[in-house]
């Protein structure tokens, strides 16, 4: 049986006819929509072209007929310049070379300077203009000045032959070549002999984690200052440490981390959040669904944590903030929050030239965004609101004199403090207990004391300061971090706090009620 | 005439203490708890001594807000009225006096909104006690110095009646219930 032959086209005239005459119309009417499509293309890129013209003449007459005008290539980039400026988008910016480095660098967690944190203070003299006295207060792990040798307590005399005083250390031109080589010429602690040290600027790693140690036998304080490209990391390798010694609570501080990486602050969220858990949505121009990002790891999931906040606290670090207070993970301490809630783009338009632009808002696990920050001073709105509302959250030097004291008495005190500390650390006065060495120098100060301070209430305080200042001079060369940061909690309104939800009642530093 | 007659009925809403409010605004769902009269301080407590948190200056005492968190915070530190000293930070005793007017129980969450009635709910929650004091002002000193000071208990001795009227007015709650009318209205 022979298989029945298929027709696959109509044979006879009339349906010829027919398919012919539906295949004209089919091609009609594709090229009439392939034309009206193309001329409106050709259109609009005639619109964008004629606007560029339009642009492009309006510089070339500013150029060409303005009184005072400036070259072409400055009229451009102030051109776009405004034009961000009229987006009202406060994070968009157009980049030169060196300004597109730095914003690299400080993404990267490259360290700018030399790595000092100096303290100045400014001591009155009699008939003669204020002597300016510039102590090194802390020196950043594997900075040039560490690697130069440079430590805590040294005092600077001189930078590459120019002696300190009043006026030192305005910001200087910034067309000037930065040297590569720095002389210090430096008053050594304790013993007060000078050195001078040769530090070379170079490329150096800024640790994203600056301060870490154990508050108590089981709660670890941990600040996280940025959210660079390796932050999360570094965090993980630091909590990782304190669990190793014992940590079974956390106050992670992010005070003043102004953010980062918006990545970095999803991984570093998920590191104490269950694993898979949404930190943040990112929601871009088009108006469509979210999208949700997820940290890959989670290490410590029910972890006992207090996170520590400011009006510094921006950003990816609210990311990481806003993450955690979200999924009932930890309480929020301190102030509110500076509320950044969008992420930025940095597009390459030249060889020099790059536009830094917000392109998406990103979303808290409940689904908020948070506003951006409006007005200044008590007036700004926007930002998360803490659990513990504190009234003043911020870092302070724990050398520094109480609010309210003069100068006079402030660089009194300060002198008292330093030359005790100094004789102190000659003798080889033991560190610890903490208790120990405080009683001690509380004792010692006593002769210290002007004999203008009479009112009892003032002598208390005056002791009470000189003994702080001195006790931290002392822990500061020698480089006994972890004391000092259990020292310094006692000064830190935000840090107890954070502490007392951890570990309430614990006590910390050398407190004994006398 | 309704809503008037039914206005008045209402149960007057409970007085807001200075410290009542100062604990509400502070930490964020926190539970206000009562205080007996009949609980007697403990001095030996363990942990840190009360701190003082906030500070207003005022014409002529200054307040002092001071909070004290314990592992075991059941008992208060202080009586109510009592004398109490402030000390430094790092425990050097000043002899500035202060007058403990008002204290309150209280517990806090651990974690954002702690929960209530589930197993294990204790651990979400921390027990504490504020403390309002007042100190007589000083136009030399700025008494906002003395955040983060503690707060350490003294014998009492004789009684000042003086201070305790002081203390006593002081501590008069602040009403936020409307002032009921004697009359309804016509």
């Amino acid at each position: 049986m022979s298989p029945r032959p298929v027709r696959v086209l109509p044979t006879s005239p009339r349906w010829r006819r027919v398919i012919f005459a539906a295949g004209v119309v089919v091609l009609g009417g594709g090229l009439f929509t392939a034309g009206v499509v193309t001329e409106r293309t050709r259109a609009a890129a005639d619109d964008e072209w004629s606007d560029a013209r339009l642009l492009s003449s309006a510089i070339d007459s500013v150029r060409a007929n303005a009184l005072d005008s400036l070259p072409s290539d400055e009229l451009i980039r102030r051109a776009v310049t405004g034009m961000l400026r009229e987006l009202h988008d406060p994070y968009a910016a157009l980049l030169r070379p060196d300004g597109y480095e730095r914003y690299r660098g400080s993404l990267q967690g490259e360290g700018q300077g030399l790595g000092l944190t100096l303290r100045r203070q400014h001591e009155p003299r009699a008939n003669a203009p204020d002597e300016l006295v510039v102590t090194v207060a802390r020196v950043a792990s594997s900075s040039p000045a560490m690697v130069a040798g440079v430590r805590a307590g040294d005092r600077i005399l001189a930078v590459d032959g120019v002696p300190v005083r009043a006026g030192w250390g305005v910001k200087r031109d910034s067309s000037a070549a930065v040297p590569a080589l720095h002389t210090l010429m430096l008053r050594r602690a304790p013993l007060g002999d000078t050195a001078a040290v040769v530090v070379e600027r170079a490329p150096w790693h800024m640790p994203a984690v600056s301060d870490q140690g154990l508050l108590t036998g089981s709660a670890g304080y941990l600040r996280l200052a940025s959210m660079s490209s390796r932050s999360s990391i570094e965090l993980e390798e630091a909590v990782e440490a304190l669990v190793q010694r014992g940590a079974r609570s956390l106050v992670l501080d992010l005070r003043g981390n102004g953010g980062g990486l918006f990545e970095e602050g999803v991984k570093a969220a998920a590191l104490f959040l269950p694993r898979g858990a949404v930190v943040a949505s990112l929601a871009g121009r088009n108006g469509g669904a979210p999208q949700p990002h997820r940290g890959k790891r989670s290490r410590w999931p029910a972890m006992p944590l207090t996170v520590l906040v400011d009006g510094g606290t921006a950003s990816a670090a609210e990311v990481v903030a806003a993450a955690l207070h979200d999924y009932g993970r930890a309480l929020l301490v301190g102030t509110p929050t500076y509320g950044k809630g969008v992420v930025q783009r940095v597009v390459t338009l030249s060889r020099d030239l790059s536009l830094r632009l917000t392109t998406a808002r990103w979303l808290t696990p409940n689904g908020v965004a948070l506003d951006r920050r409006q007005g200044t001073g008590a007036a700004a709105r926007g930002g998360m609101i803490p659990d513990v509302l504190l009234d003043d959250a911020s870092r302070r030097d724990p050398y520094a004199a109480p609010v309210g004291w003069t100068a006079a008495s402030a660089v009194g005190v300060s002198h008292a403090a330093d030359s005790l500390a100094m004789y102190a650390l000659r003798e080889g006065w033991a560190v610890s207990p903490l208790a120990l060495l405080e009683s001690r120098l509380r004792v010692a100060l006593g002769p210290f004391m002007p004999l203008t301070v009479r009112d009892p209430v003032a002598r208390a305080e005056w002791m009470a300061v000189a003994t702080r200042m001195a006790t931290v001079r002392v822990l500061e060369v020698q480089r006994e971090r972890e004391a000092l940061l259990r020292y310094t909690v006692r000064e830190d309104a935000a840090l107890r706090a954070g502490l007392d939800v951890v570990a309430p009642g614990a006590i910390v530093g050398a407190f004994s009620s006398q | 005439m309704l809503g008037g007659w039914l206005l008045l009925q209402a149960p007057a809403p409970a007085a807001v203490t200075p410290l009542d409010a100062w604990v509400a605004l502070r930490y964020r769902g926190a539970h206000l708890l009562p205080d007996s009269a009949s609980v007697s301080p403990s001095l030996a407590s363990s942990g840190t001594p009360p701190r003082i948190e906030t500070i207003h200056v005022g014409v002529t005492m200054d307040t002092l807000w001071a909070v004290h968190f314990s592992p075991h915070g059941q008992l208060p530190t202080f009586a109510v009225p009592s004398t109490v000293r402030l000390t430094g930070p790092t425990g050097a005793v000043t002899p500035l006096a202060a007058r403990v007017i008002a204290r309150r129980p209280f517990r806090a969450p651990r974690v954002p909104g702690g929960s209530v009635g589930t197993p294990g709910s204790d651990a979400s929650w921390r027990q504490g006690w504020a403390y309002l004091a007042l100190l007589p002002h000083a136009a030399s000193r700025n008494a906002t110095r003395y955040s983060g000071w503690l707060l350490l208990g003294v014998p009492e001795r004789a009684p000042n009646r003086a201070a305790n009227r002081a203390a006593n007015r002081a501590a008069r709650p602040l009403s936020v219930a409307p002032r009921s009318r004697r009359s309804p209205p016509g």
